[in-house]
């Protein structure tokens, strides 16, 4: 009860402020960066991939599932826990490990079960939910829309970009160097790849699913001042019960992969070809 | 995919550690206070009396837990502060929250905001630009940091911010005694519900000017998103994982 308490809060707070000017210290890493320039907009030329979260398929295989895992977990917590109380708890360790062991183990365990059992989607749910993902999956051009959307906004805030389907990666592995685009003029490449579609199952009554798409950006500086590297960008929906989704011929799922496509591409351009920067 | 919570483990972890953790930061003693403000929250219909420099912001904020509304409120009301003027609102700050956010500050914070039952919330604050730092129900962890921002900029007005709804997906250990977890921050928005508001706000603010009620909605930060955070992060190097 302490720990969340208003007191617990206060007692953060004065950490945070006695920990500002330097108590922690961070690696950071310099950002992707487009440079003014001709950039081009290269997809991903490979399906995504696709999996559902443990709890949509189904409440007994989510329960025997989360059981083991919850029990696994639950031991390691319990046998590094007495270590952290320092000094103390090393040379007591013999005598309080097998105890938070056992009760790690137990509570894990049992706790990973009734997660699974309580929160899983009814099996008959996560059929439905299997079949939404395979007829998702089915679609094409998923890379593209995405990428398509992303050069609109990006000309329309008066950058000059091009849109080239070829040269992207065929698989979530490879990532080309594009030196040929060098020679024409090109000074870095934006490759976009959705590299995941989800359907999430969120805790209700009865259980609500969420789509979930998330996107790899990375740019390859070919010359100027842009900077190299990668960044990842999320999409989530709201939830909604599976009736919802699979109701008029799928035609929320049509409306949400859309709303999908236009929040990445946002997000995209919000980083790389800021309005703000432009103006 | 861990199925035990990850804010659960390091809760276990913390009970062991954190008198260690309290006395090294505090020997440490390093760096400089922000100033907190104290923000006059107005609950009883009442004549509206504002500073030379004062606003009243009002809106609402509603969490869904596990598909439910929370609201009407018992326990668990939002919990929320606020940063005035902050320092900036580039596009790198969902990554410095992340990593416990201590370096984002204004020159006020305005802590342990809250809300009335149904959810709505009504402030007498200084006039200026806002982050929402972070919004919780209270007795819940972690926190969430929503990336939102809105202007109230003009002295003597009442700024109508929107309505936040926020599903998340939680935990809860001994029916609450232990602690309530939120798992996933499912989806983030504001409404805008201005003419119910404007209609509140002049039953609660008797004799109050119309043309004085302005809606400046929260908008999200360009380039920042929501996301669960914890205040301790970024001190991982004294914990053990």
């Amino acid at each position: 009860m302490y720990f969340h308490s208003g007191p617990f809060r206060v007692i953060i707070s004065l950490l945070i402020i006695f920990a500002i000017g330097g108590c922690a210290s961070t690696n950071q890493q310099q950002p992707p960066q487009l440079s003014p320039g001709k950039v081009a907009i290269v997809p991903a030329r490979f399906v995504p991939e696709s999996n559902l979260n443990v709890y949509a398929k189904g409440k007994n295989a989510a329960a025997g599932e989360l059981a083991g895992q919850g029990a696994i977990e639950g031991a390691a917590v319990g046998a590094v826990a007495p270590l952290a109380a320092g000094p103390y708890g090393i040379a007591l360790y013999p005598f309080i490990a097998p105890f938070t062991i056992l009760a790690g183990t137990v509570f894990g365990g049992t706790f990973g079960a009734t997660q699974g059992l309580m929160h899983g989607l009814p099996e008959q749910d996560a059929r439905a939910v299997s079949a939404i993902v395979e007829n998702a999956l089915g679609r094409l051009y998923i890379q593209d829309q995405v990428a398509t959307r992303v050069m609109e906004q990006a000309r329309t805030s008066g950058y000059n970009v091009a849109y080239l389907p070829d040269p992207g990666p065929s698989t979530i592995k490879e990532q080309p160097e594009y030196q040929d685009l060098a020679t024409d003029e090109y000074t870095a490449v934006l490759e976009l790849a959705v590299t995941s579609i989800r359907f999430v199952a969120h805790k209700g009554d009865p259980p609500r699913l969420a789509l979930e798409m998330k996107l790899r950006s990375r740019v390859v500086a070919l010359s100027g001042s842009s900077v190299s590297g990668m960044r990842d960008f999320d999409y989530k929906s709201r939830p909604h019960v599976v009736e919802k989704w699979s109701a008029n011929q799928g035609r929320l799922m049509e409306e949400e992969f859309n709303d999908g496509y236009n929040k990445l591409s946002q997000y995209i351009c919000e980083i790389y070809f800021p309005i703000v920067n432009h103006q | 995919m861990s199925v035990l919570p990850r804010k659960m483990i390091m809760l276990v972890i913390r009970f062991f550690f954190t008198p260690f953790l309290l006395v090294t930061v505090l020997l440490a003693g390093c760096g400089t206070t922000p100033t907190m403000y104290e923000a006059k929250s107005i609950d009883e219909p009442q004549p509206l009396l504002l500073g030379d420099n004062e606003v009243l912001i009002t809106g609402k904020i509603i969490f869904i837990e596990n598909g439910k509304s929370k609201a009407p409120y018992g326990l668990g009301r939002p919990n929320w502060m606020l940063l005035h003027n902050p320092d900036d609102l580039g596009p790198h700050l969902t990554e410095q929250m992340k990593l416990g956010g201590r370096e984002i500050w204004g020159d006020l914070y305005i802590p342990f905001l809250s809300t009335e039952k149904d959810g709505s919330f009504y402030y007498i604050v200084p006039a200026g630009e806002y982050l929402m730092k972070d919004v919780v129900p209270f007795y819940y962890t972690p926190y969430i940091f929503p990336a939102v921002s809105f202007n109230a900029t003009q002295p003597g007005k009442i700024y109508y911010i929107g309505t936040l709804s926020i599903d998340i997906d939680t935990t809860t250990v001994l029916g609450g005694l232990w602690g309530n977890y939120i798992n996933t921050l499912n989806f983030l928005e504001v409404k805008d519900e201005f003419d119910s508001a404007r209609q509140t706000i002049l039953e609660k603010f008797p004799g109050v000017d119309k043309k004085i009620i302005n809606k400046a909605l929260m908008k999200r930060l360009p380039g920042n998103f929501p996301t669960l955070f914890d205040p301790l992060a970024g001190m991982e190097f004294l914990y053990i994982h």
